[in-house]
């Protein structure tokens, strides 16, 4: 009977050790500092490296709550020499919760190299929008990297029942402006605007201002669960679906100065 | 309009919830004269376990004092929770092994059970929002659940006081989604990951 109360203080004792001994609520976002802003601490990390024409980088996305998978990708990939970073396209959770944030975060902070993380829209749910503007950052944002530019962005329209707040069209019309006309440009977001869960009445708003600028080379998406790869709204935008993680598999982008090649690596 | 109605229905839902609670905790006994509600037989006030930073609540036990039943209130303020998070809990705790006595104190080496926290806030739901296509998630935000497992120490007072009994307790939690995301990923994930700690006091009133 007594040997009930001995493994239960042992085990209490165990916990008083751990990391998140007390949880005070499920929807809580006490976040540590070295947890914060890393989107923005890994655009530093990304702008020590050498800019030298061509460059390689890699999309995964909807982590979820395929932790095996992400922890056997993060192996995988840091054998690989030449990436310049890594893009983890939305849903990096599933309940939108701290406890995955910190899980997923975890596993990502042993990556070999600078990561950036959008926002999907199970990230969204309960505090979790609060908390990846802690953890990561503006949801929208825009870097330079070897001539090259990167335009990230919330396309979550549900979470906000399309109320046309998302994408931000104006933002993005703004960043795409500033970007200088020799710059080829990427952009990425969670849902693509095909979707059945994108804002219907900003499709063809967002198709149009990719197609009209003529620098955008690829719209780089999640959320589906497949993989896709197309001009849906004619030339010269490339549609990109990144497949779950969950399959296993990566999307390894190469840019060079006057091509693109895309390829999907299973491991 | 559609929208009002539902967002009626929400608040009024967590009413519901509220009563629901208070029904299956508390023992609203019929009389000649009508309803009326029995004085709960202990009080708690606990630290942590995903019901707040601190919680108080009230609740009955059954005659044979293995099964209770609280109802809490939780706060958790901004400066510890990183937001401020008012909500309710139920709890149902079952003591399935007999209190060891050793003089005024008693030990209950063993309490298992059952906790279904509700937090307040427009940014949680209990059933998807109406724009959402049908059953687009299925877990409800403001409701989280836990089973837990612990322990209790207590001090009995002499009969006729109106503390009974002031026990000192913990519990050893693991939340619904937690434990999930344990069975889908036995390899990348520890019992230690999904596991939480409460600590509380208990006391048994007249």
């Amino acid at each position: 009977m007594m040997r009930f109360l001995f493994t239960n203080l042992v085990l209490s004792i165990f916990l008083l050790s751990c990391e998140k001994t007390f949880t005070y609520n499920a929807n809580e976002i006490q976040i540590e500092e070295k947890d914060r802003d890393q989107n923005t601490k890994n655009l530093e990390r990304l702008r020590s490296k050498p800019q030298n024409g061509s460059f390689n980088f890699i999309v995964i996305s909807d982590t979820q709550r395929f932790y095996e998978e992400l922890d056997d990708f993060v192996e995988k990939v840091n054998s690989y020499p030449n990436i310049s970073f890594v893009v983890v396209n939305g849903d990096i959770t599933d309940f939108g919760l701290r406890s995955e944030y910190l899980w997923i975060s975890q596993r990502l902070q042993k990556l070999s190299f600078p990561f950036f993380v959008v926002i999907g829209n199970h990230d969204m749910l309960g505090n979790g929008r609060e908390l990846y503007k802690q953890m990561y950052g503006p949801e929208n944002f825009g870097f330079s990297f070897s001539g090259h530019k990167f335009i990230v962005l919330n396309s979550n329209s549900q979470e906000v029942g399309h109320n046309g707040s998302l994408p931000d069209t104006t933002w993005l019309q703004q960043e795409l402006s500033a970007t200088p006309s020799q710059q080829k440009i990427f952009i990425i977001s969670h849902i693509a605007p095909f979707s059945g869960d994108f804002d219907r009445s900003l499709e063809q708003t967002y198709a149009r201002i990719l197609t009209n600028n003529g620098n955008v080379i690829h719209s780089i998406h999640g959320h589906e669960g497949i993989s896709y790869s197309g001009q849906p709204y004619g030339p010269p935008v490339n549609y990109l679906v990144v497949n779950s993680i969950k399959e296993r598999s990566f999307v390894l982008i190469k840019v060079d100065t006057n091509d693109t090649e895309v390829e999907k690596v299973l491991f | 309009m559609i929208l009002k109605l539902k967002r009626y229905f929400f608040s009024s839902s967590s009413a519901m919830l509220l009563f629901f609670l208070l029904v299956i905790t508390g023992k609203i006994s019929a009389q000649k004269k009508g309803f009326k509600i029995k004085p709960p037989d202990h009080i708690k006030v606990q630290y942590a376990g995903g019901i707040g930073f601190i919680s108080i609540g009230a609740g009955y036990s059954t005659k044979n004092q293995k099964l209770e039943g609280d109802l809490s209130y939780g706060y958790l303020p901004k400066s510890v929770g990183g937001i401020r998070i008012h909500s309710m809990s139920g709890k149902v705790t079952w003591i399935p092994i007999h209190p060891v006595r050793v003089k005024k104190y008693q030990v209950e080496p063993l309490m298992t059970g059952l906790v279904v926290n509700y937090s307040f806030g427009k940014q949680y739901f209990s059933f998807d929002p109406p724009y959402y296509p049908y059953r687009y998630y299925s877990f409800p935000t403001a409701i989280h659940s836990a089973l837990f497992l612990g322990s209790r120490i207590g001090y009995n007072f002499p009969t006729h006081t109106f503390v009974r009994r002031l026990s000192l307790y913990y519990e050893i939690l693991s939340f619904d989604r937690e434990i999930i995301s344990l069975v889908s990923n036995p390899k990348s994930l520890q019992v230690a990951d999904v596991v939480t700690l409460s600590l509380g006091i208990k006391i048994n009133i007249d």
